[in-house]
């Protein structure tokens, strides 16, 4: 059967690579006892695919992974052992069963959904009227750092939904950078420009919602 | 995480997760509800300190008691060191982030000589003062056990007292000792040190007065407190099959150097080797029962989901029970697709249906170490292994598929001579040639052979303890040599640092008034001194001049039989006798065979009843 899991990553955690975290997730169902499907060949390793990476430091709900298991299982018994067996500051937020042969759907999320807090909500002006001036513009060009060196992207068409609630939250929607989107500090970066740096990226804090599918589905 | 320790400060380091702890089976106890708090320190990073299995054995014993929280330190890498003084962060433990200085006992562990300076330096980053001498009743107690520590005395103004041996049931001695002291409202730190030395093992060495004859070698060490041992005896836990194994092992987030279950099969090492500091001090030999070992090994992987264990001991391929032992765990781990792993396997010693049973998913390295280049150099140095056992053995695994070859040897070793340098390059050719003999149809289609040599260390406690080491430019010609003669394809040749090992013999056969120098070279910027990208030889040099001490004094004297060394008054069960009928039946070039087929009398059979093989029939 398979089984794909939406899970947390946060407080000190968010420190640990994706690869870290992968290594963690394995633990953790040999802890558990869930019967993991293994690849064939030289070196097995469980079948188990992963959501692309979140950035070192985001915390974040929006981990997924596609499990393969070997028998039957509710996703509701893998979701409470795996959860007994993992690190306190991650958790399985919800599991759901899916077809053997169902496509691959995690490849597939283009969208995160970002919940980015001010710090200080006395700043609360400052940030409105840098989003103003972003507003306005027809074009956004931020540095973004790709493999090749740094590269000049329009960042305006990445935003898919901005929205400010009064208590200096921020709720954004982002192309993701798998989908040639960006990263929420590329846009934090943005707007502490047009606060005529009178803000910097240090007084945010930003938390991974979701990812979602290109048409704003969830995955799931 | 302390508040102090922001975002910003980790993002700005490298592996951050080194300095967050809540790994899986890290413990947390509320300090308020525990009587002393113990900072088990490793002077060296993270990712090294927790490859350490003398760390999980004592944090789990320390934390079985309810009256005793016990929490981790290591060594910040010299990023976070910088962000750490930048931010006037002293050093903290990883569990609570409380600051160390306030913890009641500070335990260091002692693995190599050039760890010694982080020691130091992360006493000075918690804000406790670098000598015994200065430290009052505000201040924590600072331990140290490992193997450096059966020779103290480099570090004896800095270290209030060591621990010698095994720790499982001493560090529960010490702890009931401390206490005792600590409830009896008492400010005075010497009747604490007083106490504890009483207990078998620990040595206070502020209570030791040591005299020094007019051309610098030591005239006498003696006690300057009644009552306190003039011979200071290791510990020995008699029976490993009963003593604590940490079955919950702390499963670090970040890739450290031995990423998996560790479990160690015994402790001690018969065979002998003269070089070996190992080989004597962890003697008698102890095993652990097949079915302790089985149990625990299902429990380790219940408690850490690994996907690996590892059998550890000084020479894996010496268990009495090995196949058993490797066919029950292998009959448990392969259905959970947990791997086996033997590193420090000698391969003449396995059955090779087994060899090829438990290898048999990755044929990627073959590893040997014959020490020495010629049958002569290794009859010296006692290291049972033939240039037929390591061909014969090529030869079957090159026909299994396997494709690379290491070999490490050392050189400087007692009476090596130019030739002993060429037979090093003549094995690795013969090697070759076992593969080139080999039909294409059977062998893998690359080969590769690396050879290793590190520069010999004579240490304490070894039949070599009283040569000289190699001087320098000796190391450096020898290295030049090996280098011309292994121009060979398919052949690489890595050598180690000559100056790392010098200022290594320096310190491993050191007396205290190495102390100074370590300070000073501190002061001059000295510290992760192992790694290559740190050690910074002109700084040691300089410490050293500015002391006032001669650096090879240390490292490339000979010593006499009759000389008092550093470490005489540290007994740990091998004699004094024993290692100079060793030292001079190597320079005959005679072996000693290893004493599980009879008892060579090395001196630990007169401690009553600790060594099993004591019994076997004395050598005729």
């Amino acid at each position: 059967m398979r089984v794909i899991a939406r899970f947390s990553k946060d407080g000190d955690l968010r420190f640990i690579s994706h690869l870290d975290m992968v290594h963690a997730i394995e633990r953790a169902m040999r802890r558990a006892d869930i019967p993991v499907v293994y690849s064939e060949g030289f070196s097995p390793h469980m079948k188990i695919a992963f959501s692309a990476p979140t950035p070192l430091g985001i915390s974040t709900s929006a981990e997924y992974m596609d499990v393969h298991i070997d028998g039957e299982f509710s996703p509701f018994s893998f979701m409470e052992r795996l959860n007994e067996m993992l690190p306190t500051k991650m958790r399985v937020l919800e599991a759901v069963q899916v077809e053997d042969n169902a496509p691959r759907i995690l490849g597939k999320a283009a969208i995160g959904s970002y919940t980015i807090e001010l710090k200080n909500k006395s700043y609360y002006n400052l940030l409105c009227e840098a989003l103003n001036k972003l507003e306005k513009l027809d074009e956004i060009v931020m540095e973004k750092k790709s493999k090749s060196g740094p590269k000049a992207i329009n960042i305006k068409p990445c935003i898919k939904k901005l929205a400010v609630l009064p208590e200096a939250i921020l709720r954004v929607n982002l192309l993701l950078p798998s989908a040639g989107g960006i990263n929420p500090s590329v846009l934090l970066e943005a707007v502490c420009v047009f606060s005529n740096g009178k803000l910097n990226e240090d007084m945010f804090v930003v938390h991974k919602d979701d990812v979602l599918l290109e048409n704003g589905e969830r995955l799931v | 995480m302390r508040k102090d320790i922001t975002d910003n400060i980790l993002f700005s380091v490298e592996k951050p997760a080194r300095y967050i702890g809540g790994e899986y089976n890290a413990v947390y106890k509320d300090p308020s509800s525990v009587k002393a708090r113990f900072a088990f320190a490793f002077p060296d990073i993270y990712d090294i300190g927790m490859s350490h299995l003398g760390m999980h054995i004592l944090y789990d014993v320390l934390n079985r008691r309810d009256d005793t929280f016990c929490e981790r330190v290591f060594a910040p890498w010299v990023d976070m060191e910088q962000k750490m003084r930048d931010h006037n962060i002293p050093l903290f433990a990883l569990e609570s982030g409380d600051d160390i200085a306030n913890f009641d006992i500070i335990g260091f562990t002692l693995q190599y000589e050039m760890s010694y300076t982080n020691i130091v330096n992360m006493l000075d980053l918690a804000g406790i003062p670098i000598l015994s001498q200065n430290r009052s009743s505000f201040h924590p107690f600072v331990m140290a056990g490992g193997p450096c520590a059966y020779n103290p005395e480099p570090l004896a103004d800095i270290i209030d007292f060591f621990l010698l041996g095994d720790g499982e049931e001493a560090i529960n001695e010490i702890m009931d000792c401390y206490l005792v002291w600590k409830d009896s409202n008492s400010k005075n730190r010497n009747e604490f040190l007083r106490r504890v030395s009483y207990i078998e093992g620990v040595y206070v060495p502020s209570f030791y007065e040591v005299r020094y004859h007019d051309d610098g070698t030591i005239a006498s060490v003696e006690p300057k407190v009644q009552g306190v041992p003039s011979i200071i005896k290791k510990r020995i836990v008699k029976d490993l099959t009963k003593a604590a194994y940490p079955e919950r092992p702390i499963v670090p987030f970040i890739d450290i150097v031995h990423d998996r279950a560790v479990l160690e099969v015994f402790r001690g090492c018969t065979r002998g080797c003269r070089f070996c500091q190992a080989g004597i001090v962890y003697r008698p030999v102890r095993e652990r029962s097949v079915d302790m070992l089985v149990e625990t090994a299902d429990n380790l992987i219940k408690a850490t989901g690994y996907g690996e264990i590892s059998l550890s001991s000084l020479s894996t391929g010496d268990y009495s029970h090995l196949e058993e032992l490797v066919k029950a765990l292998l009959a448990r781990l392969e259905s959970k697709k947990v791997a086996l792993s033997l590193p420090s396997l000698r391969l003449d010693s396995v059955d090779k249906a087994l060899l090829e049973r438990i290898q048999k998913v990755k044929k990627t390295g073959l590893t040997f170490a014959p020490e020495a280049g010629t049958q002569r150099l290794r009859d010296v140095i006692n290291k049972g292994i033939t240039e037929e056992d390591i061909l014969r053995t090529v030869e079957y695994a090159f026909a299994q598929g396997w494709q690379s070859v290491k070999l490490y040897f050392m050189i400087g070793l007692p009476t090596e001579t130019e030739s002993d340098i060429e037979g090093i390059a003549q094995m690795a050719r013969r090697i070759l040639n076992v593969y080139y003999s080999l039909p294409k149809a059977v062998k893998g289609r690359h080969i590769d052979i690396t050879v290793s040599t590190s520069s010999f260390v004579p240490k304490p406690f070894t039949p070599f303890q009283w040569d000289a080491q190699n001087n320098m430019d000796m190391l450096y010609d020898k290295q030049k040599l090996l280098q011309q003669h292994l121009r060979i394809k398919n052949v690489s040749y890595r050598w180690s640092d000559n100056r790392l090992s010098f200022m290594e013999a320096v310190f491993a056969r050191g007396d205290r008034r190495l102390g100074k120098v370590l300070i000073k070279a501190w002061q001059n910027g000295c510290r992760f001194d192992g790694w290559s990208d740190c050690f910074n030889y002109d700084m040691w040099l300089k410490a050293f001049d500015q002391c006032g001490i001669d650096p090879s004094f240390y490292a490339n004297r000979e010593r006499s039989y009759e000389e008092i060394l550093p470490w005489d008054h540290i007994d740990v069960g091998v004699s004094k006798g024993f290692l100079i009928r060793e030292h001079k039946r190597a320079l005959q070039g005679k072996t000693t065979f290893d004493c599980r087929s009879a008892c060579i009398k090395c001196g630990i059979d007169q401690w009553e009843g600790v060594c099993l093989n004591a019994s076997n029939s004395p050598i005729q």
